[in-house]
């Protein structure tokens, strides 16, 4: 039985400012990858309710392929595959300090394609009515899309929404298995280099779980904010 | 390229050293790895989990309103549902990485037993599935008419037979494609355990792929490949149960 030191593991210098900026870390990758993903899941989306088939076809494969690779092996898939193919192809070594570019494209890809079968799932839960009424009053499809069905579907979809991106904040963890520098590393990454100079797991860990539980309840409200917003605009305009 | 001595230990893992096998432990979870150890973890978290989830679930369970109580009985019902729904609260809130290496490093200093990588793993998701399925069962006697409830007992029902002829397959059937998509999650996250050393394939796959890197895109591919096909089969399942409930609502 050990005793529990939080003022000296966690609350002291250097560790405080290690824990901080992997906090500001995990705050950037969340962010960074929810608007990636965001983008991301969009495109698909626009892809799989297109009227070609081709990228119909596209789409729902992208939507297969990733929903379906589990993060770490799809992490490490970017982090030995694609520089070893690189090397082939082009000859050269791939560059370095792209460790965390590839984090995020990794945490977007896995979350894109969820965001795009959630955001399906609400386009097709805004009435067909809704749609003719737009033809009839003379809006052009880009108009319909953006000011009718867009901003419906993601009230409809909000609960699932929001749910998906607080996963992907909790997702920048899997960068433990990416290589990152130090100065790159989120707060469970940070919690486990002082874990690793001090050889004690409990008080890093149990800060970045109280970071961890804090940003699921803000990201969430803010989040809700955000959904309940877009309904308000579709209310306003009619 | 020797591709069989890779895919045989991405499959089965490579045996431990018979000394190296723990005797208090079942012998099979050490000498077995690969994918076939990421199938018994998730089947082992699925089972114990399902045990776990169900009870927090019927826990969580708004209580009818219509039904007379003591205040005694009320007090223990309401307090045992603050207790679960805190407990799925704090652990929903975690993400696996952090759960497993809480799960990891957590028992040795603060009990003092060390326990083996793999039953950390087993123990670790069934806490994660037990409390991703509370909210399933929750919703699946949610969506149950409350009518029901009334035309059981008009019927002169006893409540444990309504409960276990009536609601209980009714809740099954509407949470089935849930039941399902959590399975392929579980089968899916279990690679977090490659971060605490427990053999299974991602784990398996890294050390390969350190120790023979020339044959990376050999084990990348197959890692992916023995994730992705039952995880697609799975969903699609799902999806086919999904219809078959919708089909259900609308009759």
């Amino acid at each position: 039985m050990k005793s529990v030191d939080f003022a000296k593991y966690v609350f002291d210098e250097p560790y405080l400012g290690w824990l901080l900026r992997g906090v500001s870390m995990t705050l950037v990758m969340a962010v960074v990858s929810g608007i990636g993903a965001a983008i991301l899941g969009f495109w698909v989306l626009r892809g799989e309710l297109s009227r070609w088939r081709f990228f119909r076809t596209l789409g729902g494969a992208y939507v297969t392929v990733f929903r379906n690779v589990p993060i770490l092996p799809l992490l490490l898939l970017l982090m030995f595959g694609v520089p070893g193919v690189w090397l082939r192809w082009t000859g050269r070594e791939f560059p370095r300090d792209f460790e965390l570019v590839m984090l995020l494209v990794g945490l977007s890809l896995n979350t894109g394609a969820y965001l795009a079968e959630i955001l399906r799932a609400g386009v097709q839960a805004v009435s067909p009515l809704q749609l003719e009424a737009g033809r009839t009053l003379g809006l052009s499809p880009g108009a319909i899309r953006r000011k009718i069905v867009y901003p419906q579907a993601i009230r409809i979809v909000a609960p699932a929404l929001t749910s998906r991106l607080i996963h992907n904040t909790k997702n920048s963890t899997m960068a433990l298995i990416v290589p990152l520098p130090l100065h790159q590393l989120e707060v469970l990454g940070q919690a486990s280099r002082i874990a690793g100079e001090t050889f004690t797991w409990i008080e890093p860990l149990c800060f970045a779980a109280c970071v961890h539980l804090v940003l699921a309840l803000v990201f969430g409200q803010a989040l809700n904010r955000w959904a309940r917003g877009q309904q308000a605009r579709v209310e306003g305009a009619a | 390229m020797n591709w069989e001595t890779h895919l045989r230990g991405l499959m089965l893992g490579y045996p431990p050293l018979p000394e190296s096998v723990n005797r208090d432990y079942p012998a099979f979870l050490q000498t077995t790895g690969g994918l076939a150890l990421t199938l018994l973890i998730t089947f082992f978290s699925l089972i114990f989990g399902g045990a776990l989830g169900t009870l927090l679930g019927l826990l969580r369970r708004d209580a009818p309103k219509e039904t007379r109580r003591t205040l005694l009985r009320r007090g223990v019902e309401g307090g045992a549902r603050l207790l679960a729904n805190g407990f799925v609260e704090g652990v929903r809130g975690l993400p696996i990485m952090l759960l497993v290496l809480l799960c990891y490093y957590l028992p040795y200093p603060v009990l003092g037993v060390r326990i083996p990588p793999f039953l950390v793993g087993i123990f670790a998701f069934s806490l994660y599935t037990g409390v991703y399925l509370s909210e399933i069962v929750r919703s699946g006697f949610r969506s149950i008419d409350p009518g029901l409830r009334y035309a059981g007992r008009t019927l002169g029902l006893p409540p444990r037979i309504f409960f276990f002829k009536v609601e209980l397959p009714l809740a099954l059937r509407a949470m089935k494609p849930d039941l399902i998509n959590l399975a392929i999650t579980v089968f899916k996250d279990t690679s977090t355990l490659a971060m605490v050393g427990v053999a299974e394939i991602t784990y398996i796959g890294r050390q390969t792929m350190a120790a023979h890197p020339k044959d990376y895109a050999l084990v990348l591919g197959v890692i992916l490949i023995s994730y992705w096909v039952p995880a697609t089969l799975l969903s699609l399942f799902a999806s086919r149960t999904e219809k078959a409930r919708f089909k259900m609502e609308t009759l």
